[in-house]
């Protein structure tokens, strides 16, 4: 009896492996079908851990677009599943990867609504483009200035005001591209619990509660422990507060 | 010289805000207070001196009065604590010197300021009074107590501060009443609040405070103490404490007394009877919030409250706006707590909020009216609005209610449901998943290295570009932009040549041009000649030799025939011919 249990346990224990490296051994296109066929049945967790494996492999992390469209999708997820705050930070980061999107921006402002937040700000021109399309767009008229500028040395007057135009032109499109540096890097978090999160001054919860973190709300991340995320908030006040308040939401 | 002077101006006003925000941001507060305003003759009085908020501080002179000897200083000793204000953390540092004051004879006297350093800055605290008496003996005619003060508040929460005196009635010379009150405008961790409902019917009467201001109180009925009938007054004033730990109200004095005046000649006012009675010191324990159980949602309304709703209509349609109107009211902080926010309660989520209308304090309650609109006709009433507080008579957080109000919403017909603000429609539903797109693109993205360089590089090469240009012939002279403008003036002029005589001063000006030469140097002109020992010296003979046939018939056109004009394409070849040849 005792070996008839232990070999049951043994087999399991191999079909489990099996199973395990059967996932590993996924290819990215397969592992993106099921999730979507999984989704399709409304098996929404299933999805979920499909799409963010997904995440983790080599042809999501080298492609922005890719990224963004599985986190639009892990937001879908996210949502079926009644999780409104973490399908806004899902479409969030989507939104931070693909600006322009039609279908990213009217599920972040289903989702905020029905999570209960306010509207989710508007792209503006500094966030309608991302870090590569801004730097092809600075490269690109940084090229045209410099043919401009060549024609005015070579044929005189006539390409100086286009080239003065075309300068213009390109201080303008600067903007974007600094502020786009300048959020590269940074960690961000969202506070995806609905009554809120304690920000406390230290990684335990008798220690003394700084503010509330309201819900829906970024906060840039700084470091973690087991149980516990310390986050800065805008106004540059530190703490900590629990880790299952609060989503990533880069990418 | 007025743009110095405004100049000059402007600047110390700058000086003076900046100083001023910095004191205000350094919060530094140093505050010199009597231990009482009265003492007896022979009796040592104390005066205390509290510094808020700096690292060191020392007191550097204390001044010389004559009937007054002022000595024995001692501290400081450091008090230090931390509130929890406004969602923030505050500490806050308090040192304290108390210098000892010993009369030598009755009188009034004016301490003056007393130097201090702190943190290396020179502070002067203000002057202060002290009145020394032979004897103290109005409580046998007159009385000043405190009514009714609690013996312990919580933080946030309000109390009021009621200050009963008077004197008997059998007095009746009695016509000046001096409170010596050394609290006043002094009472460390609490804030002075609005005292509520105005008193109806009651009689104002102006006493003078500290002997340099004057207060208004309130006259009651007359009180029977011991047998006795005396005039009564009552001065009332409402706190918020803001900070835990013990609040320390010093002795108070009354003084009242019979004022004779001599009239005009004889100058001035003379006490002929003066009394003093004074009100023990009190202490109240300011206890802090506790934090451990302290809700998400709390209000910071510290108090016992109740609440009741009410609403202008009933009966409406799905999106028709209702104002809410909910009064809190009862026994604390209402004008400090925030209002709940219905857009925030689940219980809501029937209705569209769009705000408060109305968000007063009346002394005696809260009045806060809400806009929402009911989203759905299977809405049947407004839920209760909840609010969280801390209830300082049970010590306990409590959620306190208002009652639900019954309401019929009937839907309109063909109507969508509400639509969210500034959008062109919901959407009833979340799009769905994007499938892949075929083969994954891989980002490629120039690098910030790449483009700073681009844009360093540019203007370098330009300039290097337009020096080497510039050695040469200056491409915006005149004379290089005719030449190169040369072929679209000669098709320009051969459009227009009507004879053989126009076409022959168009391609004689057309070669100016390229020779940089007036047009009329090339009037009779051998071409091949010219252009084979000339400049040009890489122009085929083929070239010019077509170009001196051309310029012949020309010139047989114009003066030896009838001036017929020849085919403008063939004057073009060759001139074509003889730019691309280099002319």
């Amino acid at each position: 009896m005792v070996r008839r249990i232990l070999r049951s346990l043994l087999i399991l224990c191999c079909l489990c492996g099996v199973a395990a490296a059967q996932v590993s051994d996924v290819d990215y296109e397969t592992l993106d079908r099921g999730a979507a066929e999984a989704y399709r049945a409304k098996l929404y967790s299933s999805a979920e851990q499909q799409w963010l494996a997904a995440l983790e492999r080599e042809e999501a992390r080298g492609s922005s677009e890719e990224r963004a469209r599985l986190l639009f999708n892990l937001g879908n997820a996210a949502f079926r599943q009644e999780r409104p705050l973490e399908a806004v930070a899902y479409y969030s980061a989507s939104r931070r990867l693909r600006p322009r999107d039609g279908d990213v921006q009217a599920n972040l402002d289903y989702a905020a609504l029905e999570a209960g937040l306010e509207p989710p700000e508007r792209v503006s021109v500094l966030t309608s483009l991302t870090l590569g399309e801004s730097e092809k767009l600075v490269l690109g008229l940084t090229f045209v200035l410099f043919a401009l500028l060549a024609a005015e040395a070579l044929f005189g007057r006539t390409f100086r005001i286009l080239a003065a135009i075309c300068a213009v032109v390109l201080l303008a499109s600067l903007a974007p591209w600094i502020y786009n540096l300048s959020q590269e890097g940074r960690d961000r978090v969202m506070v995806v619990r609905a009554a809120g999160a304690p920000l406390m001054s230290e990684p335990r919860t008798d220690s003394k509660m700084l503010l509330k973190l309201m819900p829906g709300t970024e906060h840039e991340f700084t470091d973690s422990l087991p149980q516990w995320t310390k986050v800065e908030t805008s106004d540059g006040i530190e703490g900590w507060t629990k880790t299952g308040s609060v989503f990533r939401t880069d990418f | 010289m007025r743009v110095r002077i405004l100049l000059g101006a402007w600047l110390c006003l700058s000086l003076v805000l900046v100083a001023g925000l910095r004191a205000q941001q350094n919060d530094l507060r140093v505050r010199a207070t009597l231990g009482s305003g009265v003492v007896k003759l022979g009796d040592v009085e104390q005066i205390v001196i509290e510094v808020n908020n700096a690292r060191s501080a020392k007191i550097v002179e204390v001044p010389m009065v004559e009937g007054l000897t002022l000595g024995r200083i001692s501290g400081p000793s450091l008090r230090e604590s931390t509130v929890f204000s406004g969602g923030r953390r505050r500490t806050s540092r308090t040192l304290t010197f108390t210098v000892a004051v010993q009369p030598e004879r009755e009188g009034e006297y004016v301490i003056p300021a007393l130097r201090l350093s702190v943190d290396g800055d020179d502070v002067l605290t203000d002057p202060m009074t002290l009145t020394v008496v032979e004897d103290i003996q109005g409580d046998r005619f007159g009385f000043i107590e405190f009514v009714d003060l609690p013996a312990k508040v919580y933080e946030g929460e309000v109390f009021e501060l009621t200050l009963r005196f008077g004197w008997q009635r059998q007095l009746s010379g009695i016509n000046s009443a001096d409170l010596k009150l050394p609290w006043w405008n002094n009472l460390s961790g609490v804030l002075e609040v609005d005292s509520g409902a105005p008193a109806i019917g009651r009689r104002a009467v102006t006493v003078n405070l500290n002997s340099e201001a004057q207060i208004e109180v309130f006259q009651l009925a007359d009180m029977e103490r011991d047998g006795s009938s005396f005039v009564t007054f009552v001065l009332q004033r409402r706190f918020v404490a803001t900070r835990s730990g013990e609040l320390e109200i010093p002795k108070s004095f009354l003084e009242y007394s019979e004022i004779e005046s001599r009239g005009v000649f004889g100058g001035g006012r003379r006490a002929v009877q003066r009394y003093f009675v004074s009100a023990d010191a009190r202490t109240i324990e300011v206890l802090e919030l506790p934090a451990d159980e302290r809700p998400l949602d709390f209000s910071n309304g510290v108090g016992s409250f109740n609440g009741r709703a009410q609403v202008n209509r009933w009966d409406v349609d799905v999106g028709d706006s209702i104002k809410l109107t909910v009064e809190w009211f009862g026994r604390g902080n209402l004008e400090f707590f925030d209002a709940p926010d219905l857009a925030r309660l689940d219980a809501f989520d029937g209705f569209k909020s769009y705000g408060t209308s109305r968000d007063d304090f009346l002394g005696d309650r809260r009045v806060v009216t809400y806009d929402i609109a009911p989203l759905r006709s299977d809405v049947t009433s407004i839920p209760a609005v909840p609010l969280s507080i801390f209830d300082s008579e049970t010590g306990r957080y409590a959620v306190v209610k208002t009652d639900p109000i019954e309401i019929r919403v009937r839907a309109l017909e063909g109507a969508s449901p509400l639509e969210v603000e500034g959008g062109s429609g919901r959407d009833e539903d979340i799009r769905d998943i994007q499938p892949a797109e075929g083969e994954v693109r891989r980002d490629s993205r120039p690098g910030a290295w790449t483009v700073l360089a681009a844009m360093f590089l540019t203007p370098l090469l330009w300039g290097a570009l337009r020096a080497v240009a510039r050695r040469g012939d200056d491409p915006d002279s005149p004379v290089v932009k005719r030449a190169r403008r040369a072929r679209k003036a000669l098709q320009k002029d051969l459009r227009g040549a009507r004879t053989a005589s126009q076409q022959a001063h168009a391609v004689y000006d057309f070669l100016g041009a390229r020779t940089r030469e007036s047009g009329s140097a090339w009037v009779g002109r051998d071409p091949v000649e010219f252009l084979a020992r000339g400049r040009k010296s890489g122009i085929a003979e083929a070239d010019a030799r077509a170009l001196a046939e051309l310029t012949e018939e020309l010139d047989r056109a114009a003066y030896a025939g009838e001036d017929r004009p020849l085919d403008d394409a063939r004057i073009l070849s060759v001139c074509d011919r003889l730019l691309k040849a280099g002319v």
